[in-house]
């Protein structure tokens, strides 16, 4: 059954059927060669998606279609320009930024990459190539997934039981995406120095600073309400996605009075179509793990594994490097929930920290959306800024490998995860 | 040809029950000399408890061992056994469900597509809370307690002056501890598996709910084996539940001291606070006599002692 | 829909396809609907729970069980409307090396094969609202099987943009047309 699963994955994936169709139909094969019941794909489908903690996937995406439709974009980018406007690569800098500030409020890398990319690369490719310009965006928007509230860890944790929770998670991504922002801001200036990039941006005033806090406080407060509440327990993840929602709509409607009860409709259809197709991966590929398992795979892999290596930090680095090879080639989400079941549970018998393994296992496969030849970044950007793929990548394996090397860090330091976790009773 | 028989189960794999389930899988390919063995799923492998129901009413696996009032959605009468504050001892339980009106419930199970194979201790349920020791029934006052989606429960908890929330229990554990709920009720065994003491200072044995655990297969799929399997079958699964009630009662004392131990102030209930638990509490069984019929209600009732 | 009839000439030549195109139109919008309906009250349900408990000490019995009831039917009846933007992900890596026309042709392919699950999906999606009709959800008299009714009508609906696919039918817009409609994802062109 396994074996007839993988196969008929394998050919349907490479022939370019949606994975999540493709997941579906390898399932069915799978079924079918081992006996067992078709009744199992509406149940798997039906009970996976029926899940409270899911739930704040399409809220948070509303939450962010919202606050891109009240137009608080070009808020953080006036305020992140008045803070760091003029230094070398200035709108670089401004990206990463407002990436960040956008992270903060937003659950997905990728409505990250298209709100920042649409409305920064267009002034960006004045002074700079569209390459390099494309390549801080999709990094910038990597953050989305790391700085909290993020969609990947509360997949991540959905699929790994109780043994991690998803605003444990959210605080083990805060001090490594920081660490991020502040990389790809060095890493900006080095570039944009060496390529003899031209100052930019106005003078820097205090008064001036202090008028586009202001203008942005709204926006900067959100994350404190949202992730604050989580953390302080006045509300779970999921209703916080629904606080963010309200947030979004008070910001939008009274404070830069740009959004109308028109934008409404379709900022909930969108936010349900691109939830749905997280939704339909879960779906489709849970039929898949049920299949695995009535084979008894995570089992025979376990010990398999197990007979391989009695070290923690060696089985860590094995799932590391096979994590790289997935995230190469397979969508994250997909990833997440074919392999979550697997590995999370032999992590725990190892003995590694739950939060820790968890945090590593989303950060990887996060620079994986970024890593060709299948990453939604590096697409979603290619779109928006109208170049190959080869020339985008030109300008984008240095912080590629910047990503990288964090990681590596986080292994090495385990602590800059952990920490904060924590130190918040986590 | 040897046939294998799937359950699945959503009580983690050192449970009293998962492990009647092992020794029932073992014991019966000893006795039908591997002509019918049983695969085992414990811990949500295949899914939650209501997705195992799903797969057990439509045949795609042969079993379940499951909490019965999952199976109270289906089988209405099943209720009856969850009459707040009538259960006095774990004997006066079993005495009720190997009775009258087991037979009745199983019979009502058969209707709906399932066979009752054994009916297992899950416990009688209790109150923890983060607020304050409970020793009159003004202490439930508004205290934000988490219960099973179940009606009858959420109705007994308002009855008697809480602010019952139900709550997906993946996300019980983390509400606890951020101070989104005050407090969940679950028996000892299970408060001590999922390590609720660490978020949880206080200790009650309120058993407001006596539950069990019914390890239900597919009717059509029982059936099909031949008279001889069903007889190996039921002998070995007699053997695996009679193993875990005295477990159960065993491992139901210790979970209780070892929680004790680790810190949780213990606070037991005392006669009258239980006699005003139950007066209030009163609509509740109304109510279920008006839903299920009072012959019913009235003949557990009266089985109990109550 | 007379204009969306007349608006359906540009896509599909042979009457036949454009009543099959004007069916999925009709099917689009009610859908379209039905999600913005599901997504609302599931937004209002989570956010009138926490106010109930911080506001008015009190909590919503049935809150979580409808809330999860209207994510799967915004999820479910969504995934249609995704397959006609081209939003679900695949792998081109291999196909993009061939030529145009084989690779019009394996599209093709790929949605017929689509077609089969969802054909199958539907088949065994009705056993399961059969099976569990007699079944009550917890907290609410209402079979439970509503659950399983999203999962059954995106089923089908799924099917239809597949065979649109297969027969290289271009749907029209899920959204009703307004002066905002031009970035839906209902719109985008399939990449
Ligand atoms: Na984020
Ligand atoms: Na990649």
């Amino acid at each position: 059954m396994t074996l007839a699963i993988i196969l008929s994955f394998a050919v349907l994936a490479l022939l370019r059927m949606p994975l999540a169709f493709a997941l579906g139909l390898a399932s069915l094969v799978g079924l079918v060669v081992g006996g067992m019941d078709l009744a199992v794909l509406p149940q798997r489908m039906m009970h996976s998606v029926d899940s409270f903690p899911l739930m704040a996937i399409p809220l948070f995406m509303l939450a962010g279609e919202l606050m891109v439709a009240a137009g608080i974009l070009q808020r953080l980018v006036d305020f992140a320009n008045s803070l760091i406007g003029r230094v070398h690569g200035g709108l670089a800098h401004v990206a990463i930024v407002a990436g960040m500030v956008l992270a903060a409020v937003s659950g997905a890398a990728v409505a990250s990459a298209s709100a920042l990319g649409s409305s920064l690369v267009p002034s960006m490719r004045q002074q700079y190539d569209t390459g390099y310009s494309s390549a801080v965006v999709a990094s910038a928007a990597n953050l989305g997934a790391i700085i909290p509230p993020s969609n990947a860890m509360i997949v991540y944790a959905l699929m790994a039981g109780s043994s991690v929770s998803v605003g444990g998670l959210f605080m083990a991504g805060i001090v490594p995406g920081l660490v991020l922002a502040l990389g790809f801001m060095g890493l900006a200036s080095f570039l944009s120095m060496r390529r003899g990039y031209p100052l930019a941006g106005g003078v820097i005033g205090l008064r001036h600073v202090l008028v586009q806090t202001w203008r942005a406080l709204p926006i900067l407060l959100m994350p404190i309400v949202v992730v604050g509440g989580i953390v302080a327990g006045a509300f779970t993840p999921t209703e916080g996605a629904g606080i963010a929602v309200l947030y979004a709509l008070v910001i939008g409607f009274f404070v830069t009075r740009q959004l109308r009860l028109s934008h409404l409709p379709r900022a909930m259809f969108n936010a349900a179509v691109t939830a749905a197709m997280v939704g339909a991966l879960i779906a489709f590929a849970s039929t898949m793990t049920f299949a695995f398992t009535i084979d008894l795979v995570p089992m025979r892999l376990t010990s398999a594994l197990q007979g391989l290596t009695s070290d923690p930090l060696m089985f860590l680095l094995l799932v590391m490097g096979l994590l790289i090879l997935v995230g190469m080639f397979v969508e994250s989400n997909a990833a997440y929930i074919m392999l979550v079941p697997l590995l999370a549970p032999i992590a725990l018998s190892y003995g590694i920290d739950p939060l820790l393994f968890g945090f590593l296992f989303v950060m990887n496969l996060v620079v994986g959306m970024m890593t060709p030849p299948v990453g939604v970044l590096l697409f979603v950007m290619c779109g928006i800024s109208n170049i190959s793929l080869n020339e985008l990548m030109k300008s984008a394996w240095p912080f590629i490998v910047f990503q990288y090397v964090v990681l590596v860090a986080c292994i090495a330091f385990p602590s800059l995860v952990t920490w904060l976790p924590r130190a918040l009773g986590y | 040809q040897a046939e294998d028989l799937r359950f699945g189960g959503n009580f983690t794999d050192d449970h009293s029950s998962s492990r009647a389930m092992a020794r029932f899988a073992e014991t019966l390919a000893e006795q039908s000399d591997g002509d019918l063995t049983a695969q085992l799923f414990p811990n949500m492998q295949l899914g939650g408890a209501g997705e195992n129901l799903d797969q057990v009413s439509s045949g795609a696996i042969m079993g379940s061992w499951i909490g019965i009032s999952y199976l109270s959605r289906t089988v209405p009468e099943l209720e009856a056994l969850s009459l707040p504050f009538a259960f006095d001892s774990r004997e006066d339980a079993f005495a009720l469900i190997d009775g009258e009106v087991g037979e009745l419930l199983d019979e009502k199970l058969a209707e709906a597509g399932f066979v009752a194979l054994g009916y297992m201790e899950l416990g009688f349920r209790h109150v923890t809370n983060a607020e304050r020791p409970l020793e009159s029934i003004e202490d439930f006052q508004d205290l934000k307690i988490r219960l099973q989606p179940n009606q009858t429960h959420l109705d007994t908890f308002r009855a008697i002056g809480a602010n019952p929330v139900s709550m997906d229990i993946k996300e019980v554990y983390g509400a606890l501890q951020q101070g989104v709920l005050d407090g969940q009720e679950n028996p000892y065994s299970i408060i001590e598996t999922k390590r609720l003491d660490e978020v949880q200072p206080y200790l009650s044995d309120t058993g407001h709910f006596y539950d069990y655990i019914v390890v239900v297969a597919n009717r059509d799929k029982f059936e099909d084996l031949s008279d001889d399997q069903r007889a190996t079958l039921m002998a070995a699964m007699d053997e695996a539940v009679a193993w875990q009630r005295e477990t159960a009662a065993a491992e139901d004392t210790q979970a209780r001291d070892t929680l004790i131990e680790r810190g949780m102030q213990f606070t037991p209930i005392s006669d009258e606070t239980r006699a005003a638990l139950r007066e209030a509490s009163q609509s509740v069984v109304d109510d279920l006599r008006e839903k299920l019929g009072a012959e019913l209600v009235d003949k557990v009732l009266e089985e109990l002692g109550a | 829909m007379t204009r969306a009839w007349q608006r359906l000439e540009a896509h599909a030549g042979h009457p036949v396809r454009r009543h099959f195109l004007h069916l999925l139109a009709w099917l689009d919008r009610g859908s379209y609907y039905a999600i913005l309906l599901a997504m609302g009250l599931m937004t209002v349900l989570v956010c009138a729970q926490v106010v109930a408990r911080y506001l008015l000490g009190t909590s919503i019995d049935s809150a979580d069980e409808l809330s999860r009831l209207c994510f799967v039917w915004a999820i479910f009846l969504a995934i249609p409307h995704g397959i006609k933007s081209g939003i679900h992900v695949g792998i081109d890596a291999l196909v993009s090396h061939l030529p145009a026309g084989a690779q019009r042709r394996l599209a093709q392919l790929m949605a017929a094969l689509g077609v089969v699950l969802m054909v199958i999906l539907g088949v065994v999606g009705t056993g399961a609202v059969i099976d569990k009709w007699p079944q009550l959800m917890p907290t609410m008299p209402i079979t439970a099987a509503v659950f399983y009714i999203a999962v059954l009508i995106s089923a089908i609906h799924c099917a239809l943009h597949l065979i649109a696919q297969c027969l290289e039918l271009e749907p029209l817009p899920s959204a009703p047309a307004g002066p905002d409609s031009g970035h839906d994802r209902g719109e985008e062109v399939r990449p």
